[in-house]
């Protein structure tokens, strides 16, 4: 391997050579180990379910009932295909997400920077580490003055570990601080991580998500339901003495029918469709259960830079202390930045530059070593040396520029700096020094305008309009923040987040300006009014000076509660640190709000992982990318708010199938065991209940393709609600059963296999009327209206089980087309009073008085004890 | 026509009357549909 990283530094891995290696060492990538096909298709027909469609195929051959025998085969095969295409349908949408999530890395190859992605890295590509990047294989630091890495996530340090020349870095571990040029040793299995890729995937704990154990619940208490009833009814008929095969052939039918096999499957799919949808959108979900916390974030904390605003700095007009013209300023400025970092603060120096031809200056200078911009130093140093001079520059906040220069009126440079603040500029500080000398000379101030985006006021606007409440985060200070927020109608309570850390200093200059007093009274022998008078002078210059000091947390006491009201009041937050980020969501959710949080750096991560939706703004670091479950592809924030609007549409189609599955078992369950137990009578025969559960898979298929309304307010799942709402659907759809089962029988005494055959009829008619009525929370003629792909498989199913029922095909006795009519206008009819069910369950669940609800005893005593 | 007493009448018709209402419904979606497909989203 040794001979394999000796490559020159300048140049890099010339293509022919990097092709050479790439067919020696494969692919930068840990290879995933795909499920063979044979396993996957046979993976279907075992299982429980399978195995209970399998004895009842089994048991139809014994009795040589050949007819129900090939049904039965047939639905156990479609169940399978449709399983199948399910999976395959999401497979492939998390390829294509994962596609669009690859690492990428910097690389040079010919003497070229260029970035490739990560998978197609080789031993001894030269690459350079930059904060925030996740290393891409491992490598062996070459240049640079050192680097911070975390890699937690491969040793178990919790602290990040100083790397420098020489040192081994890690595939996978993070890039915390610093820049460094390194060699590529080992690529994909190679690696470390690599070798060690086992333990790691054993470590990563299992994501419950609220998905998922609503799925569980509902599913435990359906098969609940079923299991109890059918259990009922072989109690009672082995009683009757009903022939045992028959029995267990009719019991393991209907309990196939009446347990949601399909549901998780029909869920997971509705959401990768939808993830697939928000793909085309530039929005990348990297974990499907997102969606639905996508769907009910009411509080959204959004990145000011880049989200609101443009990102896109212009420089406005510079000011320059006494002495310096600002040519000088931007020259400086320029020797204190690096044009290929395309960083969006030094980017405008350089087109300034460009627009008074100044730019070739610069090349006059050799910069010799630079230290880039990291969130903890708030600075860029340089040195370089023009001519045989070598200076040192800083450029950064100006605060902390000034903290280097000594000799020099502050009140004055503040002052401006609050002017440009006041007119909502970022201001950049410059400084210099020759490399012997001990301190800085402040140069001057650069003004930086970040316009807000165009989009940005009506994004707002949107979210209100969707109940979530827009939070602005930024680092800047507090008046930029406040004209920023003003321009956009954010609002007008923008707070420090100093207020938050509990570092109001507010208390520190009450104290001062009494001790001074205090102090020069006693000491000086001052009068009350004198000492007052020069108290008041002190308490202001201990302000100024605590203004820019971080003061430990905790010496403001103050009671979580009213920093979380503080918190859900306010509109945006100010002078905030990514570790603040972490701490505003962690209040915010002990409030019991759904949030979103956006972010890009690499001290994001934390945050963005907490976050219900971490939200990887477009161009953001690997680490936060890694750590958000939304990553986008476009800036701004109109692109989140349709995020938004796509997951409350997919989670209204989720809502909506769940509700229709739940009455349908509901109905179907509770209406033939009832019917065998109280009539002493098969409403249909197990052949029918099969070829519904197949007439039943095509529109499964296409629920997640409808159109659905999409929720005004933040959107959670609603346990209770579903079950009412699928209770009352449910026990229409039973009553109606009854209904027509006591007309058919009493009044026109018709025979027991006519009856089944209505039954049959009516059950496929009526079934698919009733995603008719849960796929929307208004009356079904109301918009949006369902998608061609819904109402013509639903529409098709009918069709074809009134078809079977009409001519029998020697399945079931033939009905013909007036008992078909008849059906039809049957459950037309009781679609009709299904729906004013629903508005009813609606409005009184709205109103808090659902029948047999907790809310609803609570409102009918009151009722009883005024009366 | 419908052969049978005037309950029965009743749903005969009412049941072609939604059989036809049914697929003009669809067509309806299928064709407003289609003349949407290119419109713009709310965005």
């Amino acid at each position: 391997m040794e001979d394999y990283i000796k490559t020159d530094i300048k140049r890099g891995l010339s293509f022919q050579e990097v092709e050479k290696r790439f067919k020696k060492f494969g692919l930068n990538e840990i290879p995933e180990k795909e499920e063979p096909l044979w396993h996957r298709i046979f993976r279907r027909f075992w299982g429980p379910i399978p195995w209970m469609i399998e004895i009842a195929g089994i048991l139809s051959a014994l009795v040589q009932k050949w007819e129900d025998f090939t049904i039965i085969i047939a639905l156990l095969l479609v169940n399978a295909l449709v399983d199948f295409w399910q999976e395959n349908k999401a497979i492939s949408a998390l390829k294509v997400l994962k596609q669009k999530l690859a690492k990428k890395a910097l690389v040079l190859r010919d003497g070229k920077w260029q970035e490739i992605e990560a998978k197609y890295l080789v031993p001894g590509d030269i690459v350079k580490l930059k904060i925030g990047d996740i290393v891409p294989a491992d490598t062996k630091l070459l240049e640079g003055d050192y680097i911070l890495i975390d890699q937690s996530a491969l040793t178990g340090e919790s602290l990040p570990v100083n790397k420098s020349k020489g040192d081994i870095v890690y595939s996978n571990s993070i890039v915390k601080q610093g820049e460094m040029i390194a060699v590529v040793t080992a690529t994909g299995m190679n690696t470390y991580f690599g070798k060690t890729v086992k333990l790691v995937a054993k470590a990563e704990k299992e994501e419950r998500s609220h998905f998922k154990e609503m799925i569980v619940k509902i599913g435990n208490l359906l098969i609940t339901i079923a299991l109890g009833l059918i259990f009922l009814m072989i109690l009672i008929e082995l009683k009757r003495g009903t022939n045992w095969i028959e029995l267990t052939r009719f019991s393991l039918v209907l309990l196939v029918a009446s347990i949601p096999v399909a549901l998780p499957a029909v869920l997971t799919v509705t959401m990768a469709i939808g993830a697939l949808h928000l793909a085309k959108r530039k929005v990348i979900v990297s974990r499907l259960a997102s969606i639905e916390e996508l769907a009910g974030i009411d509080i959204l904390c959004c990145d000011k830079t880049g989200t609101l605003t443009k990102n896109y700095m212009t420089v406005v007009e510079p000011f320059t202390v006494k002495g310096f013209k600002v040519e000088d300023l931007m020259f400086l400025a320029a020797l204190a930045s690096k044009e290929e970092n395309k960083d969006p603060i030094e980017l405008p120096i350089f087109e300034w530059l460009k627009k008074h031809d100044l730019y070739d200056k610069c090349k006059s200078c050799i910069q010799k070593k630079f230290v880039p911009f990291d969130p903890v130093r708030k600075r860029t140093e340089a040195i370089v040396q023009c001519g045989k001079a070598e200076k040192v520059i800083i450029k950064g906040a100006p605060q902390v520029v000034l903290k280097f220069c000594k000799n020099i009126d502050k009140n004055e440079i503040l002052k401006k700096i609050e002017e440009f603040a006041e007119n909502g500029f970022r201001t950049i500080g410059i400084a210099y020094k020759n490399i012997n000398e001990e301190s800085f000379q402040f140069i001057g101030l650069i003004p930086l305008f970040d316009p807000p985006r165009e989009d940005s006021k009506k994004a707002i606007e949107k979210a209100k309009d969707y109940g979530v409440q827009i939070k602005m985060i930024t680092g800047d200070n507090i008046a930029i923040a406040k004209y920023i927020a003003k321009i956009l109608g954010i609002g007008e309570k923008i707070y420090s987040a100093r207020e938050l850390r509990g570092e109001s200093y507010e208390e520190y200059t009450i104290l001062a300006e009494v001790i001074s007093k205090a102090f020069l009274q006693i000491e000086r022998g001052l009068s009350e009014e004198e000492a007052q008078k020069e108290a008041k002078k002190i308490a202001e210059l201990v302000q100024k000076e605590l203004e820019y000091k971080k003061l430990p947390i905790g010496i403001v006491k103050q009671h979580e509660s009213e920093i979380i009201k503080t918190i859900e009041e306010a509109d945006g937050f100010a002078e905030v640190f990514p570790e603040d980020k972490y701490f505003i969501v962690e209040k915010l959710q002990k409030a019991g709000h759904i949030v979103g949080m956006t972010g890009d750096g690499v001290n994001d991560a934390p945050a963005l992982r907490k976050a219900d939706v971490g939200i990887a703004v477009s161009n953001a670091t690997d680490a936060a990318r890694a750590a958000a479950s939304l990553v986008l592809l476009l800036p701004g924030l109109m692109i989140i708010v349709q995020a938004i609007r796509i997951a409350r549409q997919i989670f209204g189609r989720m809502e909506s199938y769940t509700i229709y599955r739940i009455a349908e078992t509901i109905r179907v369950a509770v209406f033939m065991v009832l019917s065998i137990i109280i009539f002493k009578f098969y409403p249909v025969t197990p052949i029918m209940i099969i070829i519904l559960a197949l007439l039943n898979d095509l529109p499964i298929l296409t629920i997640a393709y409808d159109n659905v309304s999409i929720s005004k307010k933040p959107v959670r799942w609603d346990l209770y609600e579903i079950s009412i709402m699928s209770f009352w659907l449910g026990i229409a759809g039973v009553i109606s059963s009854f209904t027509l089962y006591v007309l058919l029988r009493k009044y026109w005494s018709l025979s027991p296999d006519v009856i089944q055959s209505i039954i049959f009829a009516k059950l496929a008619v009526a079934g698919h009327g009733t995603i008719y009525n849960t796929r929307i929370k208004d009356w079904f003629w109301r918009k949006p209206w369902p998608s061609p792909i819904l109402w013509i498989a639903t529409f098709g199913t009918r069709v074809v089980g009134t078809i079977i029922a009409v001519y029998g095909f020697n399945l079931i006795t033939p009905i013909g087309w007036s008992w078909a009519f008849f059906v039809w206008g049957y459950a037309m009819i009781w679609f009709i009073f299904n729906d004013l069910v629903k508005i009813g369950v609606l409005k009184m669940y709205w109103s808090k008085k659902v029948l047999f609800s907790p809310e609803h005893f609570i409102w009918l005593r009151k009722r009883l004890n005024k009366a | 026509m419908c052969s049978g007493d005037f309950l029965f009448c009743i749903f005969y018709f009412l049941g072609f009357l939604s059989m036809a209402a049914l697929f003009g419904a669809g067509m309806f979606i299928i064709w407003n549909s289609l003349k949407n497909k290119n419109d713009k989203e709310e965005f």
